[in-house]
C-alpha cells in the first residue's frame, strides 16, 4: 500500500511547480527537499526568459537542426504558459516580457544569427532580424560595436526569488506537503511503487511510499537517480552571475549576445544582472565533485563577463558591482532537458537540465500530463531518457 | 605586485603582525583603507593636521608606542586608502606563484590592482552593532563609535546636544570626549541595572586599560556628573522623532527581567543620538575566502576561528584582531604578534622551535587579557530580550532595500520551513543593498530567531560574496586590461 501518489525529490522550480500542477489535477503529493525552497539554482539564475536558441545551443548549428527546431517548440509552449504565469499563480513575479535582443558584431557573427531565424522562424517563434540603425533605436543604450541583433518580441524575464516560492505556496494550498530540511537518502522499488527514505535535518529519519517518484534534485539528479541504482546523465555545471548597484530604468530588454558569453538585463527592483555561462569552479572533494559549498568564484570569469557587457551596453562602465556570486546547474551532453520516464524503472521519472528557469513551468506540466495520464499535451519523446540508449539496461 | 605576506587591516592587529614578520625578514604589505595606520583604536587626524593632546591618557600609551615605532618602519610596504575587495585562494595544483590573490582598490578612483602574496593576514576590525528600532534610520541616530571617529581624528563634534543610549561603557569615553571638545550631553542611558552596570564599569573595560581602571572610570563618571550629565540605568532608547532629522528621543525604563516599562516613557530633545550596545567583527572578507566562523553574539556575530598560531581553517590563511571577537585593543596586538611570527614560520623564515618559545609571553598575556575581555562582552551585552522589544513592526530592519520589519514577519509567516538568513534575503531582497548585509544580518538574525522559535546560529549568515564593498567596474576593467 502506497502512502502517496507522487514522492518529488527537489524544491527547486522543477520540483515546486510539478507539485502545484499535481496537485491541483488532485494527485496525493509530498516535496521533499534536503535544504530550503529556492535554495539551488533556482534561486541563483539570471533569470532570463530565453525563447531564441541561446549562444551555448547554437554552437553546431548545422549538425543539430532537427533537434533545434523541437525546442523551439517547446519555447513556444513556454511563451503561452508565461503570459498567465502571474494570473495562474496569483501574485507578482515581476514577471516582464519586453522583448529580446541578440547582438552581434561581426559578418560571421551576423551570419549565424540569421541561420538561427531561419529554424527559428520555421517553427513559428516571433523572431525578426534588425540592422544595426533599427537596433540602436529601440535599444539606445546599445553601443556602436553592435552590428546587427535578432529580435524576440516575447523575450524577457521573471524574478527567481519570487517565482519558485510562489509555486510552493501554491502546491500547499493545493494541498500537497512541502517538506523541507529532508535530504533524501534512499529510494527503492516495492511491489506496488517505490520506498523513500529522507533524513530530517538531524531528527532521525523517516519513510514514505509512494505510486512514482519525480526526480527534480537539479545537479543532484544523478546522485538521488544513483539511490536507485539508475543512472540519469546529468553533469554539474558552475556558473558566474554579477549584479550592479540601482538605476533609474534604462534597460527594457533581455540583452544576449550570439558569439559571446553574455546575458545581461535590468531587474525589477533597479539592478542591471549580468551573466552569460562564465565559468566557476566546483569544488572537489577526494576527486569527486561536491555541491556542499557554492562553486569558487574566478576573478576572470567577472572580468570577462563585465568586458562583455561594457562592451556592448557602455553605461555598465558607469556603475558599481554590488556582488558576484556563483551558482550550479545541472547539463546533458547534448545540452537538452531530461524529461519522462525511465523505461526500466516504471513509475520512476526525471525532469532536468536544460534551460530550467525559463522552461520550469512548462518541464512540470509536461510531467504532471504524463504522470496523471500517462501522455502530453507536447510531445516530450526527444527529450526522453531513454536516448542515453542501454545506460539503464544494464541496472540490476 | 607580489608580496609575501600581505596584512589586511593597520590597527593594532595588522601592526604587531607586521613588526613581528619583517623582524625576520618577511617582505610584508599592509593595506588599509584609512589614510593613516592605526585602525579604529587609533584613529589619527587627517595627515597635515594638528590635533592638540591627541588621544591623551594612559589608555592610549601602548598602542601610540606601537603605531610610532610601526608607522616608522621603513621595512613593511603601507598601501593606504586603498580597500580590499576580494582575497582569491589559488586552485589546487596550479602553477600561479602567488598562493592568494587579493584585488584591491585605490579610494578615489585610483583604480583596482592584484597583489599576489604568500600568506593572508586578515585583521579588519570591527564595527558598531547595528540596532534596529523606529526611527534609528532618521538623519542624527549614528552610532557612539562613528561620533567618537569624529572627534578622535578631527576633534570636530558633529551636533549641539548628544544622547547616548546603551549598554557598552564606550558611551561614556565617548560622553567625555565630546565635553572635552565642546559638545553638549544630555545623558548616557546605560540598559542595565545600576548594579549591573557598576559591576561592569569596575572591571577592567576594553576601552579602559587594566591598570589604571578604576581611576579612570571614576575619574570619568566624576567628570560627566561635574558638568551636570545625567548618567542614567535601566533605560534605554524606545524610538527617535522627527520629521526629516532627529528632534527627540522616547526612553523607555527597563526592569531587572529586561522587559520595558511602556507606560513611563520620556521625550527628550536632541539632535544627536550616539547607540552603543556592542560591536560586530568584520569578518566578511574571512568568510569570503572560506574561512570557518562561529556565531557569538556577544562577542561579535561571526567570529573566524583559529588555533593556537592565528592560523584559520584555510591554510595560509591568518586572522587577528576583532576579525576572531571584540576583545579590544590589547588582545589585537598580541594576537596580531602571534599571527605575524606565525606567518614567518610557514613562509621559511623562522624556525618553529624559536617561534614557540618567542610565543610564550604573548600567549600568556593573551590569556589574561582574553578573560577580562570575556567578562567585558558578558557584562555589557543587553541579552536578546532588548532587541527583540526595540524591533517593533513598523521599525525598517534594512536601511538600503527599505525592508520593515512586519514585511519580514509576513514573509516568514507565507513561506512555513524557511529558516535561514539566506533563504530571507533572497526572498525579501533583506542584505542585498549597498552595505552587503552589514547593517541588518544581526537583526535578521535576532527577528527569525525570536519569530521561529529557533538557535541563532543555525540561521547561518548571509553567504559572503565578493566583492566585499561596492566596486566601480569602470576601475575594474581599465586597471585590468
Ligand atoms: C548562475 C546560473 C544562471 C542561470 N541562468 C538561467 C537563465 O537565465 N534562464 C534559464 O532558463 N535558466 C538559467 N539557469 C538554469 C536554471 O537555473 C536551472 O536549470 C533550473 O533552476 C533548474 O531547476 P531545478 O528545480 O531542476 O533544480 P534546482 O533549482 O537546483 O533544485 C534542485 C533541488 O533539489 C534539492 N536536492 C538535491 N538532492 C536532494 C536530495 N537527495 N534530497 C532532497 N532534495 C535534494 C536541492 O537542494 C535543490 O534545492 C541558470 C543556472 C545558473 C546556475
Ligand atoms: C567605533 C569604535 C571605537 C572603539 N573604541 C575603542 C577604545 O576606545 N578602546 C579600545 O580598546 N577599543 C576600542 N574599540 C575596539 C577597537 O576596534 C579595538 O580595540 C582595536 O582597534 C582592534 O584592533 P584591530 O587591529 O583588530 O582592528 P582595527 O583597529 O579596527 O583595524 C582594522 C583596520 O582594517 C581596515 N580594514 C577593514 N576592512 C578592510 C578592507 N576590506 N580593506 C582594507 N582595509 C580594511 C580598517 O580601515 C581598519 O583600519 C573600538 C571599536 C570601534 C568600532
Amino acid at each position: 500500500m502506497t502512502d502517496i501518489d507522487v514522492a518529488i525529490v527537489g524544491g527547486g522550480l522543477t520540483g515546486c511547480a510539478s507539485a502545484y500542477y499535481l496537485a491541483q489535477a488532485g494527485a496525493r503529493v509530498m516535496l521533499l527537499e534536503r535544504g530550503q525552497i529556492n535554495q539551488g539554482a533556482s534561486g541563483q539564475n539570471a533569470g532570463s526568459l530565453h525563447f531564441q536558441l541561446e549562444h551555448r545551443l547554437i554552437q553546431n548549428i548545422d549538425a543539430d537542426v532537427r533537434e533545434l527546431e523541437f525546442y523551439v517548440g517547446l519555447a513556444r509552449i513556454a511563451i503561452g504558459q508565461w503570459r498567465r504565469i502571474d494570473d495562474e499563480l496569483g501574485c507578482d513575479t515581476q514577471m516582464s516580457m519586453g522583448g529580446g535582443l541578440m547582438v552581434a558584431e561581426t559578418p560571421d557573427q551576423i551570419d549565424l544569427l540569421e541561420r538561427k531565424s531561419r529554424i527559428e522562424q520555421s517553427q513559428g517563434l516571433d523572431v525578426r532580424m534588425l540592422d544595426a540603425e533599427e537596433a540602436r533605436s529601440m535599444a539606445p543604450y546599445l553601443s556602436d560595436c553592435v552590428r546587427a541583433a535578432l529580435y524576440c518580441a516575447s523575450e524577457g524575464h521573471c524574478n527567481p526569488r519570487l517565482l519558485t516560492p510562489a509555486y510552493a505556496r501554491k502546491a500547499a494550498e493545493s494541498g500537497a506537503s512541502i517538506v523541507t530540511g529532508a535530504a533524501v537518502v534512499a529510494v527503492q522499488r516495492t511491489a506496488d511503487g517505490w520506498q523513500l527514505e529522507f533524513d530530517r535535518d538531524g531528527e532521525g529519519s523517516e519513510t514514505v511510499r509512494a505510486e512514482a517518484v519525480l526526480n527534480a534534485a537539479g545537479a543532484g539528479a544523478p546522485a538521488v537517480a544513483a539511490m536507485a541504482r539508475l543512472h540519469v546523465p546529468l553533469f554539474p555545471v558552475a556558473l558566474t552571475m554579477n549584479v550592479t548597484e540601482k538605476l533609474a530604468p534604462r534597460v527594457g530588454h533581455l540583452v544576449q549576445h550570439v558569439g559571446r558569453k553574455l546575458s545581461l538585463k535590468q531587474a525589477h527592483d533597479g539592478n542591471l544582472l549580468i551573466g552569460g555561462g562564465w565559468a566557476a569552479v566546483l569544488r572537489q572533494r577526494a576527486g569527486r565533485w561536491t555541491d556542499g559549498r557554492s562553486p569558487e568564484l574566478k576573478l576572470e570569469s567577472v572580468l570577462g563577463n563585465l568586458r562583455a557587457a561594457a562592451d556592448v551596453v557602455p553605461l555598465v562602465r558607469s556603475l558599481r558591482l554590488l556582488r558576484s556570486w556563483t551558482g550550479t546547474t545541472a547539463i546533458t551532453a547534448d545540452q537538452l532537458p531530461v524529461l519522462g520516464e525511465i523505461a526500466e524503472a516504471p513509475g520512476y521519472f526525471v525532469a532536468a537540465g536544460g534551460s530550467g528557469f525559463t522552461y520550469g513551468p512548462t518541464y512540470a506540466r509536461l510531467m504532471s500530463e504524463r504522470i496523471l495520464m500517462g501522455r502530453t499535451s507536447y510531445p516530450i519523446e526527444p527529450f526522453s531518457p531513454a536516448r542515453f540508449g542501454a545506460l539503464n539496461a544494464f541496472v540490476g | 605586485m607580489r608580496t609575501d605576506f600581505a596584512i589586511v587591516g593597520a590597527g593594532p592587529a595588522g601592526m604587531a603582525a607586521a613588526e613581528a614578520a619583517a623582524d625576520y625578514g618577511v617582505h610584508v604589505t599592509l593595506i588599509d583603507e584609512q589614510p593613516t595606520p592605526g585602525g579604529q583604536f587609533l584613529r589619527q587626524p587627517p595627515v597635515g593636521w594638528k590635533v592638540a593632546g591627541w588621544l591623551d591618557g594612559a589608555a592610549y600609551r601602548d598602542g601610540k608606542r606601537l603605531l610610532g615605532r610601526v608607522s616608522a618602519d621603513r621595512r613593511p610596504e603601507w598601501i593606504m586608502q586603498t580597500s580590499v575587495a576580494g582575497i582569491f585562494v589559488a586552485e589546487e595544483g596550479s602553477n600561479d606563484d602567488g598562493r592568494f590573490t587579493l584585488l584591491l582598490e585605490a579610494g578615489g578612483d585610483g583604480g583596482t590592482r592584484r597583489l599576489e602574496a604568500g600568506a593572508v593576514l586578515i585583521a579588519a576590525g570591527c564595527f558598531d552593532l547595528p540596532v534596529v528600532f523606529p526611527g534609528w534610520n532618521l538623519p542624527g541616530v549614528m552610532a557612539t563609535g562613528g561620533i567618537q571617529a569624529f572627534v578622535k581624528s578631527q576633534q570636530f563634534v558633529p551636533g549641539k546636544r548628544f544622547l547616548f543610549a546603551g549598554s557598552h561603557p564606550l558611551q561614556l569615553v565617548v560622553a567625555d570626549q565630546i565635553l572635552a571638545a565642546g559638545g553638549s550631553v544630555a545623558g548616557v542611558l546605560f540598559s542595565q541595572s545600576r548594579r549591573r552596570a557598576l559591576e561592569l564599569l569596575k572591571h577592567p573595560a576594553v576601552v579602559l586599560r587594566a591598570s589604571d581602571k578604576l581611576a579612570e572610570t571614576a575619574a570619568l563618571l566624576r567628570r560627566l556628573s561635574k558638568a551636570g550629565v545625567p548618567v542614567r540605568f535601566g533605560q534605554t532608547v524606545l524610538q527617535a522623532n522627527g520629521e526629516n532629522k532627529l528632534e527627540s528621543v522616547t526612553t523607555v525604563p527597563v526592569g531587572p527581567d529586561g522587559r520595558f516599562d511602556r507606560a513611563a516613557v520620556e521625550d527628550i530633545d536632541c539632535d544627536r543620538l550616539g547607540v552603543c550596545f556592542g560591536f560586530l567583527s568584520s569578518s566578511e572578507l574571512a568568510r569570503q575566502a572560506g574561512v570557518a566562523c562561529r556565531w557569538e553574539p556577544s562577542r561579535g556575530g561571526w567570529i573566524a576561528e583559529h588555533d593556537d598560531t592565528m592560523a584559520s581553517s584555510v591554510a595560509g590563511i591568518y586572522v587577528a584582531g576583532e576579525t576572531t571577537g571584540v576583545a579590544g585593543s590589547d588582545v589585537a596586538a598580541l594576537e596580531g604578534r602571534i599571527a605575524g611570527l606565525a606567518a614567518a614560520v610557514e613562509l621559511g623564515r623562522l624556525d618553529a622551535e624559536r617561534a614557540r618559545s618567542l610565543m610564550r609571553n604573548p600567549r600568556r598575556r593573551l590569556r589574561q587579557s582574553n578573560r577580562f575581555a570575556g567578562l567585558l562582552a558578558a557584562l555589557s551585552w543587553p541579552g536578546h530580550t532588548l532587541f527583540d522589544q526595540l524591533m517593533t513592526d513598523e521599525a525598517t530592519l534594512c536601511k538600503c532595500e527599505e525592508v520593515k520589519v512586519d514585511t519580514l514577519r509576513h514573509h516568514l509567516e507565507q513561506n512555513p520551513g524557511m529558516t535561514t538568513a539566506s533563504a530571507v534575503k533572497l526572498l525579501s531582497r533583506v542584505g542585498m543593498g549597498l552595505c552587503q548585509g552589514r547593517y541588518c544580518h544581526f537583526a535578521l538574525t535576532r527577528l527569525m530567531a525570536g519569530h521561529l522559535g529557533i538557535a541563532e546560529d543555525g540561521i547561518g549568515g548571509f553567504t559572503a560574496r565578493f566583492p566585499a564593498k561596492p566596486l566601480a567596474i569602470d576601475s575594474l576593467i581599465r586597471s585590468e586590461d
